[in-house]
């Protein structure tokens, strides 16, 4: 369970809070969408989540633990996959050994299953491989090391299209009821029927915390190639029509959220939800 | 603060299997100076020693030849013992700047706290691989600068200076020693501080910082002059060298403390995002 009360944080030098008044509450077994234009604070609610920054005001609570007191013991329930990784120049084989007797749920055999899912095997050196492939071994190692909690921080950028998609999978593969991922982005088309909760926050705060069932339940997305006549509360214009978002009656039949077209309606009209 | 020799020991491991490569250059680099050092002086010292034989051979005694020739084995000796000692000094400080080299980026410092060890483990490493193996690696590169010049050109001079060493300074050659020691460590102690100030260029950064405090000193010291403060009468004031030697290494010691103090005070408040002093 995570639960963030009431948090603010202020970079120092900086004349606004980057999260004011912030509260949110996750139980486990989701995997969560954290959706925001840039400078929106998704990075710094991660590292605030993570124990990386220090709360101005308010308190955040991971599993029991606190998470600034970087107590080593949350620190092995949790692993932070940052936008840019730091991955040193040595054998993939090594890095293993070196990280994995921190995480006790480590697994080899996910670790080899993952590497496979993007391509890779386990005889690689991390120095030869370009930028991309190293964001997938590091991902490949975040996601065998089962631990809690699971952050990632734009995890998509850098991967190729067949990497993104394979992303997705290895994702889906390792979770489980006991797990909570966070994954941040902005490229809301990476995460598609990936998610099962979706928050999206500006710099105001939270403009959206649903999940992705009371979505579905709530609202038709669609495309056509007209724009329809009745019902429409959101649409623009896309390859072959127009997106659009309905409001749904109980008789229609679930859609699939169509995330880009959510986050668009919410980013320009947060008042409405 | 917690500590766990078992996760100690594992992040020991975890930290060589990542660094070793540094770590080996590092040492590598450190060592290879006092070889190179130790080499020239004995190319220089065999050099003058046996043109100096060839053209006085005829003109001295065996006996007082020798003895002229161990006056230059002694020279050239010191000399290596100087120089070893300000590479010692200068190195030592480089390694004290390199302290928390691994929070000089935003990536290296969620690496470095996003591991599961806590604080107070993660800086011992740093101050254990820093400030005692570099002090090994210094021991060592002095001894192997001594060999080299032991079974090149030396002869009896060390044994000489050992021994000089102990007269020279009419008993005070273990305060001089202790106070050299000490300031040493010292040095190491500041630019360790100024590693977790500034972990990035931290050498220069911290090199500026303590040339505009001594010219703060030395403004000060030559306004008190001008104004009439009798610094040999405050030298005096403590009748003996002996006393002056413990308040001075007294000084010395607790400013080592609170370097290191207020540096685990830095790094355990570090976060992710520095907007001052990091840059």
């Amino acid at each position: 369970m995570i639960t963030l009360s009431n948090v603010s944080y202020r970079y120092s030098g900086s004349k606004r809070d980057s999260i004011a008044d912030f509260s949110m509450e996750l139980s486990s077994g989701k995997i969560v969408g954290l959706l925001g234009a840039n400078g929106a604070g998704k990075s710094t609610l991660l590292y605030l989540i993570s124990g990386l920054l220090r709360p101005t005001a308010g308190s955040v609570n991971v599993n029991g633990y606190t998470p600034w007191d970087r107590n080593p013991e949350f620190l092995s329930q949790i692993f932070l996959v940052p936008e840019e990784i730091d991955v040193p120049s040595i054998p993939l084989t090594d890095f293993i050994k070196a990280y994995s007797p921190f995480y006790p749920n480590f697994s080899q055999q996910s670790m080899e299953e993952a590497l496979f899912h993007f391509n890779l095997s386990l005889n690689i050196h991390l120095g030869s491989l370009s930028m991309g492939q190293r964001k997938k071994a590091y991902l490949a190692f975040a996601l065998a090391c089962h631990t809690p909690v699971l952050l990632m921080d734009e995890p998509t950028n850098g991967l190729d299209i067949p990497g993104k998609s394979e992303f997705r999978k290895a994702v889906v593969k390792t979770m489980n009821d006991d797990r909570t991922i966070i994954i941040s982005t902005h490229q809301v088309r990476d995460l598609d029927q990936l998610l099962d909760h979706v928050t999206i926050m500006d710099n105001k705060g939270i403009q959206l915390d649903e999940s992705i069932a009371a979505l579905q339940e709530k609202f038709i997305f669609g495309l056509s190639p007209v724009l329809p006549e009745n019902g429409v509360i959101w649409s623009e214009p896309v390859m072959g029509g127009y997106a659009y978002m309905k409001i749904r009656t109980p008789e229609q039949p679930e859609t699939e959220v169509n995330l880009e077209a959510l986050f668009n309606y919410i980013y320009s009209t947060p008042s409405r939800m | 603060m917690s500590f766990s020799w078992s996760r100690f020991k594992a992040l020991m491991k975890s930290d060589f299997l990542i660094n070793k490569g540094t770590y080996l250059k590092l040492g590598a680099t450190a060592i290879g100076s006092f070889i190179a050092l130790a080499i020239l002086i004995s190319i220089f010292a065999m050099n003058d020693i046996n043109s100096f034989i060839k053209l006085n051979a005829s003109t001295f005694g065996s006996s007082s030849l020798e003895e002229l020739v161990q006056s230059r084995r002694y020279s050239y000796s010191c000399t290596l013992l100087v120089i070893s000692f300000w590479i010692v000094s200068i190195v030592y400080t480089v390694f004290g700047s390199l302290t928390f080299s691994s929070l000089s980026s935003k990536k290296q410092r969620i690496s470095t706290f996003m591991l599961p060890a806590s604080l107070s483990e993660k800086f011992f490493l740093r101050m254990l691989v820093y400030l005692v193996g570099g002090t090994l690696t210094l021991l060592i590169g002095c001894t192997l600068a001594i060999l080299i010049a032991q079974f090149t050109f030396a002869g009896s001079a060390f044994i000489n200076i050992l021994k000089d060493w102990d007269h020279i300074w009419d008993g005070a050659s273990f305060y001089i020693t202790m106070l050299g020691g000490i300031s040493v460590i010292l040095g190491n102690a500041i630019y360790t501080l100024g590693s977790s100030l500034w972990p990035k260029l931290s050498w220069i950064k911290t090199w500026l910082v303590m040339i505009v405090l001594q010219w703060i000193g030395g403004i000060f010291l030559i306004t008190g002059l001008f104004s009439g403060i009798d610094f040999a009468y405050l030298v005096k004031f403590f009748d003996s060298g002996e006393l002056l030697f413990w308040i001075l290494t007294s000084i010395m010691t607790i400013m080592i403390i609170v370097c290191w103090c207020v540096a685990w005070r830095r790094f355990r408040n570090t976060q992710i995002i520095q907007r001052f002093m990091t840059k």
